[in-house]
């Protein structure tokens, strides 16, 4: 019995132990996803917890063949596909929180990382949610297809696109690669 | 000078970001310092991995715990679910049967829509016709009272005016079924096949074999109401000595005097026939 297995075993008997566990091993992961989904922390702490008690509700349906971590993002990523739907359209989620996490920083900070997290918050839903799974989740494309419900060759579609757009996006702000010297 | 083409190039560079690899390597270089338009995907691959490198490492969110949060809206939720299956057991248990509303003041059942009128109508003349021919033939007036057959002759009650049995055709094959309608002995009548016109099926439409059939059956119908509305029904007189069961040895007796005990009732039932089928229309009605 894997360690997940065993885990979601100890949840399933009632064990608050094991369901405090649960939570502590993976909230990062949920927490950070939905914040970069929604981009606003109380909205992202809000359906946070909805993920997990969505998760104990569900987690006799879980296959223990399969790993637990795409299992519980993909109901992350249910939850954040939700919430943004039933946002006014007019709100901007991805860019303020950006500008919010950005701000946390030092006041010249604005390097690489930040021009990038800037860039994420202004892609698609779905491309933001897709590269998130797959650059900081570091799930493989059949698991995004599995969590995002479509073929992995759309998830591909959606990674090459999301990648140009955040160049592009880099590009205009003024960043550019310092190797490129090296090239002539 | 670089081996790689430009379709290999694009394969290496889509197996690299696939693969979480670094996009700067001596063969991917190579094709990009010699090919401008593989060049600037290659600087944008090289671009977004600093960027990511570094968006990886820098801690952009404070942490958050939601143990607590998470626990104690499981508990709550917990709570929430045992006190609704609770209040559903006292409901349960305190369950009061509604008031007893007259029936004349109850609201009107809504008619299914797929029940028109007019298939209301037909239904209830063939109901009619189902529960009302055995009645006719006598059947069900010797079953239920146990009467002898020789003591009552069925030929003493009055009858219905329709001198002949229902016979049904079948309108699309034109042939009158093998089995006719059980009849008594003392009620037996000269059979007289119903005729309905009919078209050859495979040259009419769809829409007139239907009004066929509904024609059909609505004739059907309306002869059984005129049977139905000329029949007269024998019931025991009102009164103790109808009501009280006769004694064994006065059984003969009592049998010999049933058909003076005997009410003959005559119900005119035209009323609620001409009712029902005021409500199915004269012409034909458009198949449905």
């Amino acid at each position: 019995m894997t360690d997940d297995a065993a885990l979601v075993q100890r949840c399933l008997g009632g064990e608050e132990a094991a369901a405090r566990e649960l939570v502590e091993r993976f909230q990062a992961l949920v927490f950070s996803l939905c914040f970069r989904m929604l981009g606003q922390r109380e909205d992202a702490e809000d359906v946070a917890q909805d993920v997990f008690l969505r998760t104990f509700r569900s987690l006799k349906g879980w296959d223990p063949k399969r790993s637990l971590k795409p299992w519980i993002l993909a109901i992350a990523a249910n939850r954040c596909r939700t919430a943004l739907k039933a946002r006014p359209r007019n709100t901007v989620g991805g860019a303020l929180h950006l500008n919010e996490a950005v701000a946390a920083g030092s006041a010249d900070a604005r390097d690489l990382a930040d021009e990038l997290e800037t860039a994420v918050g202004g892609l698609r839903d779905d491309y933001r949610l897709c590269f998130l799974l797959f650059y900081q989740e570091e799930l493989s494309c059949a698991e995004i297809a599995n969590v995002m419900t479509c073929p992995e060759g759309t998830v591909k579609t959606w990674l090459h696109r999301a990648r140009r757009e955040l160049a592009e996006r880099l590009r205009r702000r003024g960043v550019v690669p310092n190797v490129e010297y090296q090239l002539h | 000078m670089s081996n790689t083409n430009c379709t290999e190039f694009s394969r290496l560079l889509e197996e690299a970001v696939e693969s979480r690899l670094p996009v700067d390597t001596p063969a991917l270089r190579g094709h990009a310092a010699e090919c401008t338009g593989c060049k600037a995907a290659w600087l944008d691959a090289v671009l977004l991995d600093g960027a990511l490198a570094q968006w990886k490492t820098k801690k952009m969110l404070s942490p958050v715990d939601l143990t607590d949060a998470v626990l104690f809206r499981q508990t709550a939720d917990a709570d929430d679910r045992l006190a609704v299956i609770n209040l559903d057991a006292v409901r349960l248990s305190t369950v009061r049967l509604p008031p007893v509303v007259p029936l004349a003041r109850r609201p009107l059942a809504r008619r299914p829509r797929w029940l028109s009128r007019r298939t209301a109508a037909a239904a209830a003349m063939v109901l009619a016709t189902v529960v009302c021919v055995p009645l006719l033939s006598g059947r069900l007036v010797s079953g239920r009272l146990g009467l002898r057959q020789g003591n009552l002759d069925m030929a003493s009650v009055p009858l219905p005016s329709a001198p002949h049995p229902i016979v049904l055709t079948n309108s699309l094959t034109k042939q009158t079924p093998p089995t006719q309608m059980p009849q008594s002995s003392a009620a037996a009548r000269p059979v007289r096949p119903k005729q309905v016109p009919a078209k050859p099926v495979a040259d009419a439409p769809v829409e007139t074999v239907v009004e066929d059939a509904q024609s059909a059956y609505l004739d059907l119908a309306r002869e059984a109401a005129q049977a139905v509305a000329g029949a007269s029904v024998l019931v025991p007189r009102p009164g103790p000595a109808a009501a009280t069961a006769p004694a064994v040895d006065e059984n003969d007796r009592w049998v010999d005097d049933v058909g003076r005990e005997f009410e003959p009732v005559s119900k005119n039932l035209s009323q609620a026939f001409q009712f029902l089928f005021e409500a199915v229309p004269a012409e034909k009605a458009p198949a449905t």
